[in-house]
């Protein structure tokens, strides 16, 4: 005997989005950086972005109008030219 | 269309319930007798999809709905405010995937204003914010209960508020419409007495405000406008709308002195500000941000320019609730990246207006 209830969870999206594969050397690649503007991210995003720098990634950054929302179309297209990007959050 | 869990028994259903798909609290199992029951309170199409709940993304229809409202204890009768909320929620300007997932307390204020809230079971009497109301309650925490299970809201994971705050289970009110002060909120937004509306608006936690001696509205309203004033809020320094919960008796002190709704949101604009050398003093001025904001109402240069906490005296929300057994009131401050919204319901539950016509400007 079984009991069955409706699951609250709505129309799911069927499948997860899954990572990209992780490079295994950062020589040469184009790396996007994304400030979300909070206090404190651009200063520990800079020196992220210099240590990956010495390993040979070619930084260029990019910024959110307000860390509260989505990046803009044009945030998310400068970064699709990227190889690899790195995000935080700041405060 | 939503899948069925099956469980080896109602128990077994139960502990699940209440450890994946909760509040904290305990829950009532959505069986399909329930959820029936429940979409028996809506004329809409239980397939009809309302929208995509951030961050999850996942498509949320009357039936989901339904199934968190049956959840949450709500009645079939309150489904149309419940529903309606929803919608307002997903309105792009609310900003919900923000508030889903940013480090502050932020939570949805809701607020219902005319006569389908209260023949619904809302309360707008003693202890309106409290325990006892189990309509506010279970409207608010429905609405909670599709954001974290259809919305992906979760704390620790996508919801990242650091303390929360408790208005985050519920917060929800109805306003008072027997006091005869000024025309309810539903009629300042445009609508007619007849229809009933819902505002939500992203919300800071809420600030209790003690008055028993004010009888002129110039000293109580300064007192107000010095717990809107407060420091802590992002209100402060990001002015955008704010929600002022009058009690009964601070109402009449406005209304005796002949003011109307709109002398008190215009008061408040003007009072409830912090001079540009407070923020600096404070630490709340940021270089890179500040100067544009207070430039829409001053001399960025000059410190002595008075920022306020919301944006214009239209974006103050303004309703009248609570008992009649003292002055106290409540101050909502703004979670500041949203914009708060409203959307009309007639009174038989129903959408009259087609749904393009239920966008409205912002509250």
């Amino acid at each position: 005997m079984s009991f069955v209830v409706h699951d609250p969870r709505g129309g799911r999206i069927a499948t997860a989005p899954s990572l990209a594969a992780r490079p295994k050397a950062l020589a040469g690649l184009k790396l996007g950086v994304l400030d979300n503007t909070k206090e404190q991210a651009d200063i520990l995003l800079g020196r992220a972005a210099h240590l990956l720098a010495q390993d040979g990634a070619k930084p260029t950054f990019a910024q959110k109008p307000s860390f509260s929302r989505v990046a803009p179309p044009e945030v998310i297209e400068q970064l699709a030219m990227c190889d690899i990007v790195i995000t935080g959050l700041g405060g | 269309m939503n899948q069925m869990l099956e469980f080896p028994s109602e128990d077994r259903a139960y502990e699940e319930f209440v450890e994946r798909y909760s509040d904290g609290l305990p829950i009532v199992l959505p069986t399909p007798e329930r959820v029936a029951r429940m979409l028996a309170g809506s004329r809409e199409d239980p397939d009809d999809v309302l929208g995509h709940v951030m961050p999850a993304g996942s498509a949320l229809t009357i039936r989901d709905v339904a199934i968190n409202a049956v959840m949450a204890g709500a009645e079939p009768r309150q489904l149309p405010l419940i529903t309606a909320a929803l919608e307002a929620l997903l309105d792009e300007r609310f900003n919900l995937n923000g508030l889903q997932s940013t480090t502050h307390c932020g939570t949805p204020l809701v607020i219902f204003s005319g006569p389908l809230a209260l023949e619904a079971g809302l309360s707008a009497g003693n202890n309106v914010l409290g325990n006892g109301q189990r309509g506010n309650l279970s409207v608010g925490r429905a609405i909670r209960l599709v954001m974290t299970n259809v919305g992906g809201g979760v704390p620790g994971k996508t919801d990242m508020s650091v303390q929360g705050t408790p208005a985050k289970i519920s917060f929800c009110v109805a306003e008072r419409v027997d006091i005869g002060v000024w025309a309810p909120l539903v009629v300042r937004q445009g609508g007619t007495p007849a229809e009933t509306s819902v505002t939500v608006m992203g919300a800071d936690a809420p600030i209790h405000v003690a008055d028993h001696r004010s009888a002129t509205p110039q000293r109580l309203l300064r007192n107000v406008a010095d717990a809107m004033r407060h420091l802590g809020t992002m209100s402060a320094t990001r002015p955008t709308q704010m929600a002022l919960l009058l009690a009964p008796q601070h109402a009449r002190v406005a209304a005796n002195a002949g003011w109307h709704a709109a002398d008190v949101q215009q008061f408040l604009f003007e009072h409830a500000r912090n001079p540009l050398w407070r923020l600096r003093d404070a630490g709340e001025y940021d270089p890179a941000k500040t100067p544009a904001v207070a430039a829409e109402f001053g001399d960025p240069e000059d410190p002595d320019t008075r920022v306020p906490v919301f944006a214009s005296p239209e974006r103050l929300i303004l309703v009248v609730t609570g008992g009649d057994s003292g002055g106290f009131s409540t101050v909502v401050p703004a979670w500041p990246a949203s914009v708060a919204v409203h959307r009309f319901i007639d009174h038989d539950g129903s959408y009259s207006r087609p749904r393009s016509q239920r966008e409205e400007v912002p509250a």
